[in-house]
């Protein structure tokens, strides 16, 4: 995702960008870096890491808010995300977070929660039969498209854009 | 909820939790600095070492 990403920013400086599950803020921090209006959100007691990675790197534009998958957006809207929902997120940044399956129902209801947000997915194949029933599930919603692997990409590892459909 | 389950999963498993160590990485054309959290920072790889078995610590660079 990174090296693809490095390849996209100068196109979305200036674009609001949500990562979920961001972990360490790798790519959120660094889309910020390089002029995206960036959101990095991960469960309230990771938020301090996402806080200290962004000051390490100077990325003080970054909104750093929680967004728990499968709750409602009232706290990320509280912290200072409201300018990210209904509509305002152009991208949502999403970086191996289906390695437990059993989130991935909750975090497609983040996705849609960020509802005209074009998604950029990243995944390593762990358990085919169950990533194949989730993507089913996505595909309702968003039109898939896979990317063509970045130099010295795992094979196992899947890089994707999602485009919303119309009535979804 | 996800960095919860996979410590308890560690625990149980009595697989070895690094203290938290900070790395650089280069994107953007810059080299970027992160604080990794105790479990090795991307939780993916995290999951994975602890299925395997294998020694967390620097989890995060094989991503």
């Amino acid at each position: 995702m990174m090296r693809h990403l490095e390849s996209e920013a100068a196109g979305l400086a200036g674009r609001r960008v949500v990562e979920l599950g961001a972990g360490t803020g790798l790519a959120g921090i660094g889309l910020a870096l390089c002029g995206a209006h960036v959101a990095l959100t991960d469960l309230p007691e990771h938020l301090a890491l996402l806080r200290i990675n962004a000051q390490l790197n100077h990325a003080d534009s970054v909104l750093v808010a929680p967004l728990a998958w499968g709750d409602d957006l009232t706290a990320f809207r509280a912290a200072g995300g409201d300018a990210f929902c209904d509509g305002g997120t152009d991208l949502v940044l999403v970086s191996d977070c289906i390695y437990n399956l059993s989130y991935a129902p909750a975090l497609l209801q983040a996705l849609r929660q960020l509802r005209g947000a074009a998604v950029l997915f990243a995944f390593s194949e762990r358990n085919r039969d169950g990533e194949e029933r989730f993507m089913d599930s996505v595909r309702q919603y968003y039109a898939v498209r896979e990317l063509p692997p970045q130099p010295q990409q795992p094979p196992n590892m899947h890089l994707q854009y999602w485009t919303p459909l119309p009535a979804s | 909820m996800r960095h919860a389950l996979l410590a308890e999963i560690a625990s149980k498993r009595r697989v070895a939790i690094d203290e938290a160590q900070q790395q650089r990485v280069e994107y953007f054309g810059r080299t970027l600095v992160l604080q990794e959290d105790r479990l090795g920072g991307v939780a993916g790889s995290v999951w994975d070492c602890v299925r395997r078995r294998l020694p967390l610590g620097g989890a995060a660079s094989r991503c």
